[in-house]
């Protein structure tokens, strides 16, 4: 029986079509998320250590093209043990409350050339945010299969309630925090 | 005969928390009052509730020591400056604790929630049920603030003794508090 549903879930998704554009693996390798602001006059920058992200995308069938990215908030690191004891505070990333950050895409558009637009909804700390950023996506690369890009996205922290009580006035940290993205990913 | 001056050990402590409190109340007031390069503030913050870690736990050390060993008499005093004297001593401990203390406190209940990592070296963890609690973190901010300006005062006092008593009384008083040799 539960053959049968397998097989039954396969053919569906088979023929769902236009929901799976073209899906990609992304190498956690050659990809990374970091982060960076400002502290009392000094540049700080960090990484988190665990995502992972849904790729779909097919330009010929941009509709259908997702990604969805869950990032682990409990891994951001910055090799600071300041920072590392703060982020993952009740009033910074509350790692015990929200272990997890999303991005969902909603909807990704051709820009011009090479590049796309993505407009979606990032989710930090139950606060969902729209953002939105262009992505360099070269033809030749789509035609062998890869993804290799790499974009950033200047974020207001405090959008996300993000050491609001700490520092609301972003007298000490920043109010923008820029997270940079590298994409490696290759079509499965 | 009894001995004329304080052991090894307790003067080292002395001078060395002296030294330590001129810094932290300096390092304090300049937080406060002058500072306000966000970075070099930052620092200095940090700094600041480094050392005071160092001298809450040199606290024990001093008062075991005050407790153990054989303390010099006093030399002949009037009555009331015996009682002064004893009373300004007890004041300076209380506040060698006191202020220490009240700092944590503040510290462990400050909005900012920032580790208190001892000059890089160790973590010392916050007073946990203080945590983030604005109330306490006002109440502990202003008897921390309070009582800096009390220990000056103190201080002033202490040194104030010295000096009248070796220039006016002719007591040399500074040989208990300094490796002076037996035969002087």
């Amino acid at each position: 029986m539960i053959k049968y549903a397998g097989l039954a879930f396969l053919l569906s998704a088979a023929f769902a079509g236009g929901a799976y554009a073209q899906p990609y693996e992304v190498d956690s390798q050659k990809s990374s998320i970091t982060f960076s602001g400002v502290h009392a006059g000094n540049g700080f920058s960090g990484v988190f250590k665990t995502w992972q992200a849904e790729v779909d995308f097919d330009p010929e069938d941009l509709a259908g093209s997702t990604i969805r990215t869950t990032i682990q908030t409990t891994t951001a690191h910055t090799g600071n043990k300041m920072y590392d004891g703060t982020l993952p505070t009740p009033d910074w990333f509350d790692v015990k409350n929200h272990p997890e950050a999303i991005f969902e895409s909603q909807t990704i558009a051709h820009k011009e050339g090479d590049v796309y637009t993505v407009d979606g909804i990032l989710t930090i700390r139950e606060q969902a945010v729209p953002v939105s950023f262009d992505v360099l996506l070269p033809e030749d690369d789509l035609a062998k299969g890869q993804i290799e890009t790499a974009f950033s996205i200047e974020l207001d922290r405090l959008a996300f309630d993000i050491g609001k009580k700490s520092d609301a006035a972003a007298e000490w940290v920043s109010q923008n925090i820029g997270l940079e993205v590298k994409l490696h990913a290759s079509r499965k | 005969m009894a001995v004329q001056r304080y052991n090894a050990v307790a003067i080292t402590l002395h001078w060395v928390m002296a030294i330590c409190f001129v810094l932290m109340l300096g390092s304090g007031l300049a937080m406060i009052n002058f500072i306000v390069d966000p970075s070099l503030k930052f620092q200095l913050f940090q700094w600041h509730k480094s050392l005071g870690v160092l001298l809450l736990l040199a606290f024990f050390l001093r008062l075991a020591v005050r407790l153990v060993a054989v303390t010099p008499p006093l030399p002949p005093l009037p009555k009331w400056e015996r009682f002064a004297a004893k009373l300004g001593h007890i004041g300076l401990y209380v506040w060698m604790i006191a202020l220490p203390l009240t700092g944590w406190a503040m510290v462990s209940a400050s909005p900012y929630g920032l580790p208190t990592i001892v000059f890089g070296w160790f973590e010392w963890p916050h007073v946990e049920p203080l945590y983030a609690n604005e109330g306490a973190y006002k109440l502990a901010k202003l008897a921390h603030w309070v009582m800096a300006y009390i220990f000056i005062a103190l201080i002033l006092g202490h040194i104030g003794a010295v000096i009248k008593h070796t220039v006016h009384d002719k007591t040399p008083l500074l040989r208990r508090m300094w490796f002076f040799k037996k035969g002087e």
